[in-house]
């Protein structure tokens, strides 16, 4: 019970805020980042692969389901769930050259791939070309109607909280450990029985996975994509979420989507550059706290250690 | 006779690293594998557990291991440890022995996820198995703490639960006793004795220090240069003089 507290002030968070749906509108987003961040955790701190393509599973997720909702009439709720497993199933087709490359290289080739995928939506006539896809519905959730986004964010909050159940889960069990096993040394995870095969694609189809979905959830969310919204800054702006909340928990991730969705709006009046203080606060907190902004919770601890 | 290797060679980009090589361990036999540095023998431990591509055959137990998938060698009961440790350095103690235990977990992702019967008496199984373990080395305390914090003699010790604990039938070592003091090797040469009675185990070992592999080995096995140049109980290798010239140095004159 004691490890799903620190829930408890997400559920909390949007109640003093219930007459400002545009604040809230953002926490929704915040959300959603959240899944897709979640899905690069997976992905770098848990398996130890790269990618800097995973802007493509978030647009191949919020396509697909753009284009099922929109053109076939088909419920949010199946859209959804095809798009994460559309969104799975190239994750898998991405992870192939995992199996024979790593690190720097692995990161061109998914970064190949992130471009492609965009390039790709851009020429097609039912993503909509360069112009993408306008008025997507917004989803209702049984007798949500979930136009108010307070419903929303409590549909996102119950995702990320599942995802979480799911990942504590595995995180001491056999497939997580195996997960960490071949992130730290992939000759002694093969010597104890690691299908290094088997996990590394897991891992891609997992994180793309979750990409996709998160991706569905945007669509309806913002109501319009078009293929300048899944560039590689998005890639690249994941992974930072993951760094600078703290890799490997999904508080850590959240704070990190915080920073990186939720600030620019902060700032959004002001004549500050928003890129250069997300900037400044990566190289800090690289520096000052490996672990993440998600260390400062814990900065107690780490004077006790200091003390020892 | 638990595995029978036969004509083993492993070449690297022109060097003949390991040549012709041949070596039969018995079932329930302390064999240890030793030889001047760079004469072969970590090779030969990597070609049988498929880290490096090889030529020959290896039969454990009648089934050739250089024909299998380097994550299925645990399956057949054949466990080791690395020279230069290769431990999972992000987890704690009992994470890496729970790896050691991996391919003897008995449930599917759905059960994980859904936390069911079989999942949850796998799961006590298996900590019951890491605790014994962690008892047995005497590293119990450690087992929260994260691996890469321990002393370089506590890891060495998480690798050979963690090997143990995968429940093998052949447990390889390489050079357990490289960098222990001799308090420690002496602490050591007890523990490994021990475990390889009260598991009934197969040890083959890579060791240069002679006092020890003399003190233990029911065989000693000799390699210079890639090949095997002797073989015999531990009074037959203290006299073989090619053994001798082989640690003198005198390579050219070994060779012949
Ligand atoms: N992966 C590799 N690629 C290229 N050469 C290698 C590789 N592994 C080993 N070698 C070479 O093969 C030879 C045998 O090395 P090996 O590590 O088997 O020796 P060793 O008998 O274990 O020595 P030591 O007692 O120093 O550990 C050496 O010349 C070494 O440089
Ligand atoms: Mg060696």
């Amino acid at each position: 019970m004691k490890k799903y507290l620190w829930f408890i002030p997400f559920v909390l968070v949007p109640l003093p805020f219930l007459g400002y749906p545009f604040l809230l509108s953002i926490f929704v987003l915040i959300g959603i980042y959240t899944i897709a961040a979640i899905g690069m955790d997976v992905l770098t701190t848990w398996a130890g692969q790269i990618s800097i393509g995973n802007a493509a599973f978030f647009a191949v997720g919020a396509y697909t389901s753009a284009i099922l909702v929109v053109n076939f009439h088909v419920p949010f709720l199946i859209a959804f769930l095809i798009s994460g497993l559309f969104a799975m199933i190239i994750g898998i087709v991405v992870g192939l050259p995992a199996l024979r490359v790593s690190g720097f290289y692995l990161a061109v080739v998914t970064m190949a791939f992130g471009i492609a995928v965009q390039q790709i939506i851009g020429v097609f006539q039912i993503t909509g070309g360069y112009n993408g896809i306008r008025n997507i519905p917004v989803p209702s959730f049984w007798i949500f109607k979930a136009s108010n986004p307070v419903y929303q964010y409590y549909v996102v909050l119950t995702i990320i909280f599942l995802i979480f159940i799911v990942l504590s889960r595995i995180s001491f069990s056999k497939s997580g450990l195996a997960l960490f096993a071949m992130r730290d040394s992939e000759i002694a995870a093969r010597a104890f029985g690691v299908n290094l095969l088997k996990y590394k694609l897991a891992a891609f189809a997992a994180s793309a996975a979750l990409t996709g979905l998160a991706g569905s959830l945007y669509a309806s969310a913002i109501g319009f994509i078009s293929p300048s919204q899944f560039d590689l800054t998005l890639s690249l702006d994941l992974l930072a979420m993951v760094i600078v909340g703290g890799a490997g928990s999904v508080m850590g991730v959240m704070i990190g989507a915080a920073f990186f969705v939720g600030l620019p709006f902060l700032l959004s009046g002001y004549n500050i550059s928003i890129t250069i203080i997300q900037g400044v606060a990566l190289i800090v907190i690289l520096l000052f706290l490996p672990k993440g902004l998600l260390q400062i919770f814990k900065i107690r601890d780490l004077f006790k250690k200091k003390v020892i | 006779m638990i595995l029978s290797i036969k004509a083993l060679s492993v070449k690297f980009k022109g060097l003949i690293a390991v040549n012709n090589f041949s070596m039969d361990v018995e079932k329930g036999s302390f064999h240890s594998l030793i030889g001047p540095n760079g004469a072969g023998k970590t090779t030969v431990v990597n070609a049988l557990t498929r880290v490096v591509p090889s030529t020959g055959t290896a039969l454990f137990e009648g089934i050739d291991l250089l024909k299998m998938p380097a994550h299925r060698i645990i399956n057949a009961g054949v466990a080791r440890t690395f020279q230069n440790l290769e431990l999972f350095k992000n987890l704690t103690v009992a994470g890496n022995l729970y790896i050691g235990a991996h391919h003897t977990i008995n449930y599917n992702f759905f059960d994980e996820i859904f936390g069911t019967k079989s999942y949850k008496s796998e799961q006590s199984r298996i900590f019951r198995n890491v605790t014994e373990i962690s008892e047995m080395l005497d590293i119990k305390r450690y087992l929260n703490m994260s691996v890469s914090s321990l002393p370089y003699g506590t890891q060495k010790l998480v690798e050979i639960g963690r090997a143990v604990i995968s429940k093998p039938k052949l447990l390889i070592l390489d050079e357990p006793f490289a960098g222990l003091n001799d308090q420690e090797s002496e602490k050591l040469k007890e523990e490994i004795l021990r475990i390889k009675g009260f598991y009934a185990l197969t040890i083959l070992m890579i060791e240069h220090d002679m006092k020890i592999v003399m003190s233990v080995s029911d065989k000693i096995t000799v390699m210079n240069f890639g090949e095997k140049i002797a073989e015999g109980s531990p009074s037959e290798i203290i006299q073989n003089r090619k053994v001798a010239e082989a640690y003198l140095g005198d390579r050219s004159y070994s060779r012949s």
